[in-house]
């Protein structure tokens, strides 16, 4: 009896101690995390951007967040809305920023901005489409015209160079005017005028009414056979309205963006094809090259990004 | 410092006592210290994701004042207003440069950063919008206060993105504080349960540890009580003072039981004493009756001696020699047998004795009785009490032969037998019953003693009893018979160093 109290004694005595040391490294560890951590030291960049809720903005940033661990940098993200491009540059001013990533529907906007950015001795980055007039350092971006006519191509193929082809862009090209739209619009047109069979019916902007509304009016008016879609959430949309329908694979889809549903849609044949632009790559790439020029190496001007293609070949299914 | 280390080492009570308060109070003072830590760090977390908000709050309320007295001062140049705008200047600029600086302990915070930076430049077109209104530079001035507002509405909507990115954090950090914390507190109920069984079973092996020693000398206590002083002796590692307690207890057990056995020889001893003066004062007696017999039987010892002498003087003159003999042995029978019992004699002088009494026999009753003597010559100067042979013989003849008509032999030896002298008496007479002869190997001589008759009226249990005084051992005389043959009495007398004949 004396032992098993004795023994009893020093296991509690030894659970006390050791739960007392975990609890004790459990308080220590106990940390909030601030907002964002920063040294004098670190690279200083801004992004400035007039759209935060896209699949391809999403991307960009997390391109972004992966490198700036890499360069030992620090972003924030200036969205134009509530303040002004000359306000958000007039900041950009003040808090000394080592860099500018301008990512805008039309960078051209910016110019000005981009200007005084320069004449303060900060660097400039456009993303996406380049700003040629101003003083920018870099254009980082795939090229538009041409991811174009690769969609056209792709979609004159699936649907046998005889229909009609209907795009749907999404929340990255902004409005009819911009350029990245110009050009995406501008590389189909030129693909399409080539094909006598085939016309380009209908071109909308997801950004201005919600993509299944736009195909439900397109399926009504019976005025497409096959549909460009530019962002993979729209994507989703489309096939599901698509599926609700009944009219897979009466109508044709080129999807944009390698997604899981997307990969799973050309693999069903239910999406002809995906044309892949790299977002990621972009928001690495701006970062990658402020941080260049911060170390004063020398860049090039005009950085391309290449876009894929995903099909049923490159997924090697038969 | 010695003496602390052997109090501590000292197993003693008031040490265990000490001990035993000594660990409950610091386990619960862990306990409390461990608690008020955790409330500590919780209050120190709880600040920190607070003092941005707070911090940011006051500056707010800073730039207002500031902005007023700046305002008030453009508009009336009016010096109270510019010394309360220096005021506030001073508080911002101050804060400004503690920010940049990195004084700041959110200094680490890029947005907090941005705010330094544009309170600065806040700062210097404040400045510079007074120094056009000096200037009377009314464009200029209205331009800087423009400008002042402008950045102002910046640093307005910088703390806003702050905020907002605060309490998106902070909500973070609440949810996992909250997290952690329960786990902690999940910890600290489980340590509390713990101290509380270790402070239970603490007590419990004190209170056992304490009462356990009371306990047994309790129970031996009450042994003792019931008149049982044989107290087992329990050995047991106790703190000192049980120790103490219970050796004393043995110990005063002990020496009672010591004490008892002491009373207890002391009475035996007493009866022994008492029971010896009874068997002096019985010998006592047998001898005045022996003296009071042998007095009865002298009377006037000197005028029979006397008329003895006459008759055995006459005896000669008539040329009467047998009867001249008869009256010297009588004579010399005579005086030995007056003597004080209480005289010491030789064997020899008893065996001298005997045969005078033989001789006198002879002459009554003739050839009847043979008697033999031999005495071993290393025995013959054995001391003993007088009249001791010629009763036993006597006895013989009286009752031996009483019905008997053949002649008889009564055969007398001594002789040397280890460490005893050994004397005995043995006759071919009609011998003793086994009844009888029991009860006088017994000692008991009653019914011999009684009888009267031809004899110096020393009866065999009067012989036992000053023999049995004079040598002080009880078994001396031993009586063997065979009915219708023999009878055999043996005194084994103890034998001393110088005796010789």
């Amino acid at each position: 009896m004396k032992y098993v109290i004795k023994a009893l004694e020093f296991s509690i005595i030894i659970a006390l101690l050791t739960l007392s040391v975990i609890t004790f490294n459990k308080i220590n560890q106990v940390e909030i995390s601030n907002a964002q951590s920063y040294r004098e030291d670190q690279m200083h960049l801004a992004i400035v951007t007039d759209e935060i809720s896209s699949y391809a903005y999403q991307r960009f940033l997390n391109g972004v967040e992966t490198e700036v661990k890499a360069v030992d940098a620090v972003y924030e993200v200036y969205e134009i809305g509530d303040l002004s491009i000359d306000d958000i540059v007039q900041m950009l001013l003040i808090t000394e920023v080592d860099g500018v990533v301008f990512r805008l529907s039309d960078n051209n906007l910016a110019g000005k901005g981009i200007d005084a950015c320069k004449e303060q001795g900060i660097f400039t980055i456009v993303v996406g489409n380049d700003a040629p007039e101003s003083a920018r350092d870099i254009y980082i971006g795939t090229n538009k015209f041409n991811q174009g006519r690769q969609a056209a191509t792709l979609a004159i193929e699936a649907i046998k160079e005889d229909g009609n082809i209907g795009v749907i862009l999404g929340s990255e090209y902004h409005f009819e005017e911009s350029s990245v739209s110009n050009n995406f619009i501008g590389g189909i047109q030129d693909v399409v005028s080539k094909a006598s069979l085939v016309e380009l019916t209908e071109v909308a902007y997801s950004s201005q009414k919600r993509a299944e509304l736009i195909v439900d009016e397109m399926l009504d008016q019976n005025a497409i056979d096959l549909l460009i879609c530019t962002d993979p959430v729209d994507v989703n949309r489309i096939i599901r309205v698509l599926v609700d329908r009944n009219r897979v694979g009466d109508i044709k889809v080129i999807a944009s963006g390698d997604t899981d549903e997307i990969i799973d849609g050309i693999e069903k044949n239910v999406i002809a094809a995906s044309i892949v632009e790299n977002y990621e790559e972009l928001g690495r790439f701006s970062v990658r090259f402020f941080s260049k020029l911060m170390s004063g190496e020398g860049v090039s001007a005009y950085i391309n990004v290449p876009f894929q293609i995903l099909d049923q070949n490159n997924l090697g299914i038969e | 410092m010695n003496r602390i280390s052997t109090w501590m080492l000292r197993n003693t009570l008031k040490r265990k006592v000490f001990s035993f308060i000594l660990v409950l109070l610091l386990c619960f003072l862990s306990g409390f210290i461990y608690t008020f830590y955790v409330t500590f760090r919780v209050n120190e977390q709880i600040n920190e994701m607070f003092s941005t908000s707070i911090s940011l709050k006051a500056m707010n309320e800073e730039m207002r004042e500031f902005e007023s007295h700046l305002e008030t001062y453009l508009a009336s140049k009016n010096s109270d207003s510019f010394v309360q705008y220096l005021d506030t200047y001073n508080l911002l600029n101050a804060r400004s440069k503690a920010i940049i600086a990195g004084e700041s302990p959110y200094a680490s915070n890029l947005q907090l950063k941005n705010i330094g930076h544009l309170l600065e430049a806040y700062l210097d077109t404040s400045e510079k919008a007074i120094e056009y209104k000096r200037g009377r530079n009314t464009e200029g001035y209205l331009d800087a206060y423009g400008d002042l507002l402008n950045i102002g509405g910046y640093i307005e909507h910088k703390v806003s993105r702050l905020e907002a990115l605060d309490f998106e954090v902070n909500l973070e950090n609440y949810q996992q504080l909250t997290a952690q914390f329960a786990e902690i507190q999940t910890n600290l109920v489980i340590i509390a349960i713990l101290l509380i069984a270790l402070s239970v079973i603490f007590v419990f092996t004190f209170s056992v540890g304490v009462a356990t020693p009371i306990v047994d000398l309790s129970e031996q206590a009450q042994a003792i009580a019931s008149g049982d002083y044989h107290v087992k002796r329990v050995k047991g590692t106790h703190f000192k003072e049980a120790e103490l307690l219970r050796d004393t207890f043995y110990d005063m057990a002990s020496h009672i039981q010591e004490y008892i056995d002491e009373l207890k020889d002391k009475v035996e001893t007493e009866n022994k004493l008492r029971l010896s003066e009874t068997e002096k004062l019985k010998i006592q007696n047998s001898l005045n009756q022996a003296e009071l017999m042998a007095l009865q039987s002298q009377i006037n010892p000197h005028f029979l001696f006397n008329t003895l002498n006459a008759g055995m003087q006459l005896a000669i003159i008539e040329d009467a020699e047998r009867t001249g003999r008869f009256l010297e042995v009588l004579s010399a029978l005579f005086r030995y047998n007056i003597q004080s019992l209480q005289n010491k004699v030789k064997l020899s002088q008893e065996f001298e004795n005997a045969q005078k009494y033989y001789e006198l026999m002879k002459v009554r009753f003739g050839d009847q009785f043979t008697f033999r003597f031999q005495c071993s010559p290393e025995v013959a100067g054995t001391e003993m009490p007088p009249l001791i042979l010629q009763p036993i013989i006597e006895n013989a003849l009286i009752h031996g032969f009483r019905n008997k008509t053949e002649s008889g032999l009564i055969d007398i030896r001594a002789y040397l037998s280890g460490e005893h002298v050994c004397v005995e008496v043995l006759d071919n007479g009609e011998g003793i019953t086994e009844t009888d002869l029991e009860r006088l190997n017994r000692g008991d001589f009653t019914k011999v003693s009684d009888r009267v008759g031809h004899t110096t009226g020393l009866g065999l249990g009067n012989v036992y009893e000053r023999l049995r005084h004079f040598f002080g051992v009880d078994e001396i005389m031993v009586f063997e018979s065979v009915v219708s043959s023999h009878t055999k009495v043996t005194i084994r007398l103890p034998r001393k160093e110088s005796e010789s004949c």
